[in-house]
């Protein structure tokens, strides 16, 4: 009741002209960021940092908290309308986003992302309102072997992204996986497959691969055909909105992700990337239709959806209640509480409950205000499906460039974007998918360090990964969401080589 | 007896398993620091070169088997998505001498062509607006750096 009270002056302390325009502002900007390839969350908190200089504490950090929350949504609608995710966290939404939109429905698409991020978003902002010290404590149980075994079992979905050909599956996996090893080794400090070269020495970013292998390679496929002068096929583009019969056919799976979400958010370093992709395996292997994956199915987008928002909530966790930044978006939070004179973490609860509470009324209106903007713009946002592909081309090329580019400031990775794009090009034309690759880029450096640190922390002792609890659970989560995948489609195939078998018989 | 068709999937299988094999040599030269910790730079190159080598060899198998419910894969378009291609690395290697604001338009212009097929003026304007667009919300609004040039 306590916390009800403090909650309900929070609304009070936000309830001012400057903090709800900072709000407003912070989830139009956020939204477009994150709308935009190559910008990050990160980056746009960063950006805009500049902006609250001459703000008062409570509107600076809820703007910037609405950037924050506004830019993980907003990268879905590149990802649906572009198949071009403008945040790695968006990533999953683009095998059933871009395939809805294809089908005629991206105004479908771009509402299901916004009430599913909603959805996400609300649900993390009242578990850190009345959870936040229990389950920072469960944060710091995890070790690196904790961390390894989780990654473990993000990577482990590659097995249900390849159900055509599991094989050709993992290969694109271990592919990626054996790209993310160049660079500099964060153990041993020796550098790997850099042939000499300096720009390859912090490895290869996965936003350009990302850019590359989703948007730029298909566009290349596009090219050799002679492109329509109207839209795609001139078909019928719908721009209705999921209605409540849509939504109630996903509300399990949005409880199921937006407690991933969480879960996975509070852990500094996972992200909502990760939370992303084992939310929408899970949702996967709990849907009634599973075979509907990929293909455009509402629930494809539910899952990453809520759960990379729910990871928002979760990231402020660690942050507010221990001080610790868990991700990089919260790392640059940290210098927005110290430019106001603050410092996150136990005692300011206990210094400053007016402003804490503030912010998590801030963080409510946030969900509420990009929601808002989300559902009214679905139907505008729709209407770039009706944009014909002689101006689409350009448009996803300048972004590709830019958006490689801007990471590092490095021709280099303009080069790999489009590196990557060959190779998604001859990947697509021999059947081989190409989002096993895009997550084994983004989790292997995490495996690799994480596995570096358990094994220096038990000297060298490989039983920490299943005498821990909790790495023996991810372990067996990871083993049997790869495995049973594989089995599933021996069984097909024998079952599909039997009934061949009768038919000539 | 039943004909061996041999697909594509074969070939790539051999190829894979070749540069999994080149990989695996190579990784045996990085320094290995075993007395810190039982993973030294090596192992994630070694083991997933292994693996690729395991998988290659299944690919291949597989591709000896055949699947004619798959189509083969067509590659009619070859050259314009080569075409494409070229462009593309071209457009990268001229942007530090002439910079984005003077390269991108021609770049976008000609992607288009390739895209379409022909050249009209009244096509290239709402390109070379987005280009221009584009431009403009990265390197003004959101002082994004992009590359300069000879504009610098």
């Amino acid at each position: 009741m306590e916390i009800l009270a403090l909650l309900a002056h929070g609304f009070e302390e936000v309830a001012t002209w400057q903090s709800l325009l900072s709000i407003i502002l912070g989830s139009a900007l956020g939204i477009c960021i994150g709308g935009l390839p190559g910008l990050n969350a990160s980056m746009g908190v960063a950006l805009l940092l500049p902006l609250t200089y001459g703000m008062t504490a409570l509107p600076a950090i809820a703007m910037l908290l609405s950037i924050y929350c506004g830019a993980i949504y907003g990268g879905s609608i590149t990802a649906i309308l572009l198949s071009t995710p403008g945040t790695t966290a968006a990533a999953c939404t683009v095998f059933d986003g871009s395939a809805l939109a294809k089908k005629g429905q991206p105004g479908k698409a771009l509402s299901m992302a916004a009430t599913a991020s909603f959805v996400g978003g609300l649900f993390s902002v009242f578990v850190l309102i009345f959870m936040a010290p229990p389950l920072a404590q469960i944060a710091l149980m995890f070790s690196p072997a904790d961390y390894f075994s989780l990654i473990f079992f993000g990577l482990s979905i590659v097995s249900s992204l390849s159900e055509d050909h599991i094989v050709k599956g993992l290969m694109s996996a271990v592919l990626g996986l054996l790209i993310s090893t160049i660079g500099i080794d964060i153990i041993s400090g020796t550098d790997r497959f850099t042939f000499g070269v300096a720009e390859l020495l912090n490895g290869v970013s996965f936003i350009p691969a990302l850019i590359g292998l989703f948007a730029v390679s298909q566009l290349f496929i596009t090219v050799e055909k002679k492109t329509s002068e109207g839209t795609e096929g001139a078909k019928y583009i719908s721009t209705a909105i999921i209605n409540l019969k849509d939504f109630l056919s996903v509300k399990w799976c949005l409880v199921r992700s937006s407690v991933l979400g969480t879960l996975i958010g509070i852990l500094p370093g996972a992200g909502a990337t990760i939370a992303a992709f084992i939310a929408y395996n899970e949702g996967r292997r709990w849907s009634k239709h599973p075979e509907e994956f990929g293909k455009g199915c509402l629930e494809g987008i539910a899952a990453p959806e809520s759960a990379n928002n729910a990871a928002t909530g979760g990231a402020m966790v660690p942050l507010l209640t221990l001080g610790i930044p868990g991700s990089e978006t919260t790392a640059v939070l940290v210098g927005a509480f110290m430019i106001q004179g603050l410092r996150p973490g136990p005692l300011l609860f206990r210094d400053n409950p007016e402003l804490v509470y503030g912010l998590f009324a801030a963080l409510i209106l946030a969900n509420v205000t990009f929601y808002v903007m989300g559902m009214l713009g679905a139907r505008l946002f729709a209407q770039v499906s009706k944009i014909p592909e002689k101006v689409l081309i350009p448009l996803i090329l300048s972004l590709a460039i830019i958006g490689s580019y801007a990471e590092h400031n490095s021709l280099v990775d303009v080069v790999f974007m489009f590196g990557f794009a060959v190779l998604g090009y001859f990947m697509r034309k021999f059947h081989f998918p190409v989002a096993p690759m895009v997550l084994a880029l983004v989790l292997g450096p995490m495996a690799e360090s994480n596995l570096g640190r358990a094994m220096v922390i038990s000297d060298n002792d490989w039983s920490v990964f299943y005498t821990r609890p909790i790495s023996l659970t991810f372990m067996i989560f990871g083993l049997a969401s790869l495995l049973f995948p594989i089995f599933r489609e021996i069984r097909n195939k024998r079952r599909r080589e039997s009934i061949h078998t009768l038919e000539r018989a | 007896m039943k004909k061996t068709e041999i697909t594509g999937d074969f070939w790539i299988g051999i190829g894979t398993l070749l540069f999994s094999v080149i990989v695996h040599q190579w990784a045996l030269e990085f320094t290995t620091m075993e007395d810190v910790s039982g993973v030294g730079a090596e192992v994630f190159p070694r083991v997933f070169a292994r693996a690729l080598m395991v998988l290659a060899v299944l690919l291949a198998i597989s591709g000896l088997r055949g699947d004619p419910q798959r189509p083969k894969p067509s590659f009619a378009g070859l050259p314009w998505a080569a075409l494409m291609a070229t462009l593309s690395f071209a457009f990268v290697a001229l942007l530090p001498i002439f910079g984005y604001l003077l390269l991108s338009p021609v770049y976008a212009v000609l992607a288009t062509t390739i895209a379409t097929r022909r050249f009209r003026v009244r096509d290239m304007v709402p390109v070379l607006a987005i280009v221009l667009g584009i431009y403009i919300v990265f390197a003004h609004l959101l002082k994004v750096p992009v590359p300069h040039g000879i504009m610098a």
